[in-house]
């Protein structure tokens, strides 16, 4: 336990003084920004509109959540490479060696580096969260809706990372970390595509697909199964990556 | 691939492990230093199996690689308390440690500077400082030379003279002979994945041949017998002679001069290391193996 939270300050900090990851945060807070003054515009454009509906939808379902959903979208591209350098990274610095020479367990490692950029992405949907948050005072803002959608993105955010590392311990090449976790990101998002061909995609696809899972908590419903299934996605990623490492130093 | 070889080190210990390139050495110190698990046998330190408690190189071992690998975002200072918390170091003791290997690595000045900064001997400084910042009872240095200017060199090996009289034990591999000569009270030579020699460095210290007229070995051997702890005529006119401790071989040909006996030669009776090496390198096979 000690050995993974020396891991995780060390990957935190280093996280944390490194410029990209700032930059890649500062464009997407700018981006999602900008899509908020966009769709808050098209809420006040139809306001006589949704005036005369018996039960409209709000600030909330109009503006706040699509704006969470549009960072899930975002999220696909930015996860694979934020985790890209995680352990690929490091083998590739020659780093790597050096942290199991210092006798670290392998999920020490693999948990530390995961919690770090975990902890970063979680920071990143706070300020995220904050965009819609600043108009709370001025409109009506359904918070239980809104925690759910939160919720919803925070467990994507942990899937996606635990596919980049997983992907990360399996090459020493960050690029192609971050190809592989993107192909395994979108494949995981295919069933996205169920609703346009539904003839392609039985019970099992769907099951596996995240935004089955993704989609409810966006709507306000937290159900045990969609949090069982990120929790077990994320279990399978970090245990192949653990696996992987482990195996590594094993047979070099 | 390394073959089946067994290596033991004492505390206080310095080995040497020589090789041409592709040798096996960096497969082997990565072994001693638990990086890599063997395919069989074990590796142990003080009697417990590194594979099944890997944990106990945590503590123990000190490893610095051929390029001292950092990251490069943190500062030298980071850098070390980075190194010091993986290995379960805290507060005073941590900084206390790190403010000695500092001083005397002559890191102070560079403290505050970020590692992807530094040239390759200062990183090489600070990969060694990150080795020894636990003290550890044994330390494996890949190329610990690198990029080292002489005198820092020399500090670096006063450091590691020191590390060895308190008890640690030291394996260098290196390219230059002559580090292992003046470092080392032990060396081994891999050659091909195998251990071709380990013999202690200086066995053969004080023990020379020499060659006088024919007929006159037995009076050389008179001469010589108050210098000598030993003295054998290996064939006619050749004798090896081991010197007592403290006699310096320039009275050897005076001596054997003034009793009126012709010295037709005198050389080490040992190979040197640079001998052994060529020899082991170019496919022979080796004396003290």
């Amino acid at each position: 336990m000690m050995a993974m939270i020396a891991m995780l300050r060390v990957e935190l900090r280093r996280l944390l003084l490194r410029p990209w990851p700032w930059v890649l945060a500062a464009a997407v807070l700018g981006w999602l920004g900008w899509n908020l003054l966009l769709g808050l515009g098209e809420f006040l454009k139809a306001q006589a509109h949704l005036a005369t509906l018996p039960a409209a939808p709000g600030y909330t379902d109009i503006v706040a959540v699509p704006l969470l959903a549009q960072f899930a979208e975002i999220a696909l591209l930015l996860v694979p490479i934020l985790s890209m350098q995680s352990l690929a990274g490091e083998r590739r610095a020659g780093t790597l060696p050096l942290l199991l020479a210092q006798g670290l367990p392998a999920a020490a490692i693999v948990l530390g580096k995961y919690l770090a950029q975990l902890l970063w992405l979680w920071l990143l949907l706070g300020l995220v969260l904050l965009l819609p948050l600043l108009l709370a005072p001025a409109t009506h803002l359904d918070y239980g809706k809104l925690a759910a959608a939160a919720l919803g993105i925070a467990l994507l955010l942990a899937a996606l990372l635990a596919v980049g590392v997983a992907a990360s311990a399996f090459t020493r090449q960050p690029v192609l970390a971050a190809a592989l976790a993107l192909a395994l990101t979108l494949a995981l998002w295919a069933g996205a595509a169920q609703g346009r061909a539904p003839q392609l995609s039985g019970p099992l696809l769907r099951w596996l697909s995240l935004p089955t899972h993704l989609q409810p908590m966006l709507r306000g419903l937290v159900a045990t199964q969609d949090l069982a299934y990120f929790g077990i996605l994320v279990a399978l990623a970090l245990g192949c990556a653990v696996q992987r490492l482990a195996r590594e130093r094993a047979v070099g | 691939m390394l073959s089946p070889l067994t290596l033991g080190l004492r505390a206080g210990e310095v080995l040497g492990l020589l090789g041409v390139n592709g040798a096996g050495k960096s497969t082997a110190l990565m072994l001693m230093a638990a990086v890599l698990a063997p395919d069989a046998g074990r590796v142990e330190l003080n009697g417990v199996d590194l594979a099944e408690f890997p944990n106990r190189a945590r503590d123990h071992i000190g490893y610095l690689p051929e390029q001292a690998p950092l990251w490069p975002e943190l500062t030298v200072r980071e850098q070390l308390d980075a190194h010091g918390r993986l290995r379960g170091r805290r507060g005073a003791a941590l900084s206390v440690a790190r403010d000695e290997l500092l001083q005397r690595l002559d890191l102070a000045p560079l403290a505050q500077r970020l590692c992807a900064q530094l040239s390759l001997g200062q990183r090489q400084r600070v990969g060694l400082a990150c080795a020894l910042l636990h003290r550890p009872g044994l330390l494996v240095l890949d190329e610990p030379g690198n990029g080292l200017d002489p005198l820092q060199a020399e500090r670096v090996r006063a450091l590691l003279r020191e590390r060895a009289a308190d008890g640690a034990a030291i394996v260098i591999s290196t390219h230059l002979l002559a580090e292992v000569e003046t470092q080392c009270t032990r060396v081994a030579i891999l050659h091909e994945g195998a251990l071709r020699l380990d013999a202690p460095l200086h066995a053969h210290a004080g023990e020379w041949r020499i060659a006088v007229q024919p007929g006159e070995s037995e009076r050389a051997r008179a001469v010589l017998a108050p210098l000598a702890q030993s003295i054998a005529i290996e064939e006619d006119a050749r004798l090896r002679v081991q010197l007592r401790d403290g006699v310096d071989v320039a009275a050897v040909a005076p001596a054997l001069l003034a009793a009126g006996v012709a010295l037709r030669g005198l050389e080490p009776a040992a190979w040197t290391l640079a001998q052994t090496f060529a020899h082991i390198a170019g496919g022979g096979a080796a004396r003290a193996a």
